[in-house]
C-alpha cells in the first residue's frame, strides 16, 4: 500500500492544486481498475511511473507461489520421510537402550533366540548318552574277546 | 632154622620188589609230574592275576546295587582263595594221580576264564545299558517339555511325538533286556557252565540286542533333536 501511494506520488510529482477531489478519486479509481485516461496520462512524461507501479504486485504474487512451493515440497519430501521410517524397522540403538531399557529388554525378546534352556538341556543329554552308546559297544567287544578267552585257558596239562 | 632163615629173607626180598612201583616214580613220571605242577602253578597264578583285575571292573559299574556289587566281589575273591590254595595242594602233591586231580580241578571247579570274567563283564556291559537307558529316560521327559512349549507357540509337534514313541519302546525293550540278563548272570555259577558250555553265549546274544536297540533309540533322539530346531526357526 506504502509502495502503491510512493508510486502515486511519483506520478503526479507537481500535484497541482488545480486537482481537486474529483480528479484525486479518479486517480484512486483509475489505480483500482488499472486503468488510465487521456488527462491523466498526460502530465506525466512517460508511462514508466505506471508499469513502476504494476512490478511489485508481480513480485509478491511470485514470491507467494515460491512460497507455497516450497511449502509443497517440503511437505512432500516430509510426507515420504515419514513413510519410509515407519516401513524400516527400528534397530536398537545404544541411544534406544540408554533412553529406555524396556525397549531394549523388548528387542532382546523379539531377537532370534531360538535355543531354549530345554534344548541346551536335552544337548547336554544327548551328548551323555553318545559317550554312553560309546563306551558300551567297548564293553560290548570285551565280554566278547573275554568268552573267546575260553580257548586260551584249556591249556592246563590234565595228562 | 636153615630153613627158616631162608624163608625170611626170601619174604623180605619179595616184599621189596613188589613196593617198589607203590612207592617210587619211574623217571618218566618224575618228569610228567613236574611238569604238571609247573603248568598248574602258571596258570593258577595267571587266573589269580585276572580275577584281581576283575574287581577293579566291578569297581566301575554304577547301576549295580551295593548288595549285587559285594556278592559278585565275594564270588572273585572265593575263586582267588580257593585257586591259592589249590596250587599249595599240586606243590605239596607226591603221586601223579594226586597232581592230574588237582590241576584239572583248576579249569572244572573255578571256570575263571569261561564264565566267571565274562559273567563280571556281561554284568558291566548290562550295567552300563542300564546307566545309559536311564539317560534316555530322563531324555524322553526333556523332549516332551519342549513339546509343550512348541504347542504353546502353535507349532506342530505330532510327527517328533510319534518318533519319541517309538524312541521309549526301543529303550523299554533294551531295559527290560538288560535288567533281566542281568540279574540271570548273577546267579550263574561254575556248576551251571559244568551243565551247559553255552551258558554265556546267550546272554551275550540278547545284550547285543539290546544294545542295537539303544544305537536306534539314538537315532531317533537325533531325529527329534533336529525336528525340534526346524520347529524352532
Amino acid at each position: 500500500m506504502h509502495e502503491k501511494e510512493r508510486g502515486l506520488f511519483m506520478e503526479e510529482p507537481l500535484d497541482p492544486p488545480n486537482v481537486d477531489q474529483e480528479s484525486m478519486e479518479a486517480v484512486e479509481s483509475q489505480e483500482a481498475t488499472g486503468t488510465q485516461d487521456v488527462m491523466q496520462q498526460e502530465p506525466v512524461a512517460s508511462a514508466q511511473p505506471i508499469v513502476t507501479s504494476s512490478q511489485p504486485k508481480n513480485t509478491g504474487r511470485r514470491i507467494m507461489l515460491s512460497a507455497l512451493g516450497l511449502v509443497l515440497v517440503g511437505g512432500v519430501a516430509y510426507g515420504a520421510y515419514s513413510v519410509l521410517h515407519m516401513t524400516q524397522p527400528k534397530a536398537a540403538t545404544v541411544t534406544d537402550v540408554k533412553t529406555s531399557p524396556t525397549e531394549a529388554k523388548k528387542v532382546t525378546q523379539v531377537s532370534p533366540a531360538t535355543t531354549t534352556p530345554t534344548d541346551t538341556a536335552i544337548d547336554t543329554s544327548l551328548t551323555t548318552i553318545d559317550s554312553g552308546i560309546t563306551q558300551a559297544t567297548s564293553d560290548q567287544t570285551d565280554a566278547s574277546t573275554a568268552v573267546s578267552d575260553t580257548d586260551q585257558q584249556i591249556t592246563v596239562p590234565t595228562e | 632154622m636153615t630153613r627158616r632163615i631162608f624163608t625170611f629173607f626170601l619174604t623180605l626180598l619179595m616184599a621189596s620188589t613188589l613196593s617198589v612201583p607203590a612207592f617210587a616214580q619211574t623217571e618218566a613220571e618224575q618228569t610228567r609230574h613236574k611238569t604238571i605242577v609247573s603248568k598248574g602253578d602258571q596258570e593258577i597264578t595267571r587266573r589269580i592275576t585276572a580275577l584281581n583285575a576283575s574287581v577293579k571292573v566291578i569297581d566301575q559299574t554304577a547301576k549295580l546295587s551295593a548288595s549285587d556289587k559285594q556278592t559278585l566281589k565275594d564270588e572273585v575273591t572265593a575263586s582267588i582263595t580257593g585257586l591259592t590254595s589249590l596250587k599249595t595242594k599240586l606243590d605239596s602233591d607226591t603221586t601223579l594221580a594226586d597232581a592230574r586231580e588237582h590241576a584239572k580241578t583248576i579249569v572244572t571247579d573255578y571256570r575263571v576264564y569261561a564264565l566267571v570274567l565274562p559273567k563280571v563283564r556281561l554284568i558291566k556291559v548290562a550295567d552300563g545299558q542300564i546307566m545309559l537307558e536311564a539317560s534316555f529316560t530322563e531324555l524322553a521327559t526333556k523332549f516332551t517339555q519342549r513339546f509343550t512349549e512348541l504347542k504353546a507357540a502353535g507349532k506342530d509337534t505330532s510327527a517328533l511325538e510319534t518318533t519319541l514313541a517309538s524312541m521309549s519302546a526301543k529303550v523299554l525293550d533294551a531295559q527290560t533286556t538288560s535288567s533281566a540278563v542281568k540279574t540271570k548272570l548273577l546267579a550263574l555259577q561254575p556248576t551251571d557252565y559244568n551243565a551247559d558250555h553255552a551258558v554265556l553265549s546267550g546272554y551275550r546274544d540278547q545284550l547285543k540286542s539290546a544294545h542295537d536297540k539303544l544305537v536306534s533309540a539314538r537315532q531317533d533322539a537325533k531325529t527329534i533333536q533336529l525336528g525340534i530346531k526346524a520347529l524352532a526357526k
